[in-house]
Parts: structure tokens; sequence; C-alpha cells
């Protein structure tokens, strides 16, 4: 149960349409969410570009070259290379820090 | 080298555990926070916290172990002193939210004119991909990264960014919800005079 309950399983907003189309990328639908995605894309356009384009990124990032998926990887989600650099300085001149009394 | 000297010269070189550990302390804290500024301000308390502390290793486990309790650490204090939930993190929360409360869209997709084909090789478009990815908040980025580029099925990106399959279902909707409408702001919309 959750806070869009109140809404009509078979005619979903697009709110809920959008998470079930983000959702199909990453796991088989149930047989009501299939439904419940196919009727609301049926009469929103809106929604059915959505889903299109939620299929469309995900083969694109399936599909990159392995350079471009470590590049990728390299600028979201490594410690990016100016914190890098700082947090050697702070270390290096804590390590060179003169003992104090 | 014995074992200890290899530790006591591991724990004499600061500098390098950057390099070994930097990232796989981001990645630890990307999955926990929002803001990429506070996820980097934390990694780096925790080396400097790390090496004021280095006496008290004791080697029983491993320093980048060890390295990561602290974290969890800063992690909670942070949360602490901002007067908020440890798992404040609210997966509801929308700072550009993208329905009316009745859900429907504030702004209705555009139609996207190019194929995969056109754009899979295009080095532009990939730029404004990346650029994209780095304005998601961090535990989007974070959430995308591990099932779109990491590849990995959804069971095994919730168990690596400790959140349940449904939260991360939320988040991987929330950050393809934010991308796609940068890439139509940043890119569709700008180069349908370029592309035939």
């Amino acid at each position: 149960v959750n806070k869009h309950s109140a809404e009509n399983p078979l005619l979903p907003s697009c709110r809920r349409a959008s998470e079930l189309a983000s959702a199909a990328v990453d796991r088989e639908l149930t047989r009501r969410e299939r439904w419940a995605l196919r009727f609301h894309t049926l009469l929103c356009s809106a929604c059915r570009r959505f889903a299109a384009q939620m299929r469309l990124i995900h083969q694109l990032f399936a599909d990159i070259s392995d350079s471009r998926r470590q590049r990728l990887q390299i600028r979201t989600l490594r410690l990016p290379r100016q914190s890098r650099q700082r947090i050697k300085q702070l270390l290096w001149e804590e390590g060179n820090r003169p003992p104090q009394k | 080298m014995t074992v200890r000297s290899s530790l006591t010269s591991q724990l004499d070189d600061p500098v390098n555990w950057v390099d070994r550990y930097g990232d796989a302390l981001f990645r630890y804290v990307g999955a926990r926070v929002s803001n990429r500024e506070v996820a980097e301000d934390l990694v780096q308390e925790t080396f400097l916290a790390a090496f004021r502390q280095r006496k008290s290793f004791d080697g029983k486990s491993t320093l980048g172990t060890w390295m990561l309790s602290i974290l969890r650490h800063k992690i909670i204090d942070h949360y602490r002193k901002s007067h908020r939930q440890a798992n404040d993190i609210n997966e509801t929360l929308e700072t550009a939210p993208s329905f009316s409360p009745a859900g429907k869209w504030l702004s209705s997709p555009a139609r996207w004119r190019q194929t995969p084909d056109q754009l899979a090789e295009n080095a532009e478009f990939w730029h404004i991909v990346e650029g994209c990815l780095e304005d998601l908040p961090v535990h989007l980025a974070h959430a995308f990264e591990l099932r779109e580029i990491g590849l990995l099925s959804v069971e095994e990106a919730s168990r690596q960014s400790g959140i349940t399959p449904k939260n991360l279902a939320v988040r991987l909707h929330r950050a393809r919800l934010l991308l796609r409408s940068c890439l139509e702001r940043k890119w569709f919309q700008r180069s349908s005079g370029v592309t035939p």
C-alpha cells in the first residue's frame, strides 16, 4: 500500500505510468502493471514518449564501448580529481606539521 | 618485509591512501547522502581523522575496512548535526518536481527525433550526458550508475547501495526523470537543426 493507492490501478496517473515505464527497464512487470501501462500509454502520448525514451536511454547505455563506460564511471562515481588533490595536500600538510606541545 | 613493517609503511604513507581507498569511500557515501559537496567533505574528513587516529589502528581489520567504519560515524554525525534523521534522503521529496500533485506532467516529454544510431557514437551527445549525470543528486547518480552503467541487476545494485529494491526503484525513477529532462533541455531541443 503506498500513497498512490487511491488511484485506480487500471487508470494510473502519468506519475504512476512513468514509474512503471522506469521499472519496465529493470524487471518484468506483473500482468496488472503491464496492462495499466499499456492502457495508459494508449491514451497518453506524453507517457508513450517517456516510455520510449526510457528504453532508448537504457539501450544507449547498454551498447556503449568499454572505454566510454569507464569514462562515465570515472566522472560520476569516482572521487573527483580536485578533491583527491586537495585531500592529498591536506594529508601531506598534516604529516609534515611540527609536533604540537 | 614482515606484516608489521608493511603495515607501518602503509600507515606512514597517507597520501597513497587517497588513491587506494578514495573511490571506495566515495561510493559508500554516495549511496547515503544526496549532496555531492557533502559527500566529498565526508570523505576528506574521514582521511584526516584516520591520519590523526592512525596510532589506534590495530591491524585487526584491513585499513580500508577501518576507514569505512570512520566514514560510517562521520555520516551519522553529519545527519545528527543537520538535525535530520539518519535516513533523511527523502525518497519522495522532489526538488524539481516533474508532476503536479494530481500526477500529471508539469511539462510533457517532447518527441526526440534522433535514433539510437545517431546518438551512440556522437561524442558531443555523450559529453552532455556526462554533464547531466554530474548534476544529479549524488545518491541518484549512484543508483543510476550501478544499474545502467555498471549493468548490475536490481538485486545486486540494491545490495551494494544498502537500500531495498523498492527504494532503488524510486531512486532510478527519479534519476531517469531528471536525466531525461536534462537531455531534452540541453541536447534534443538544441540539436534538432544539427542532425537531419
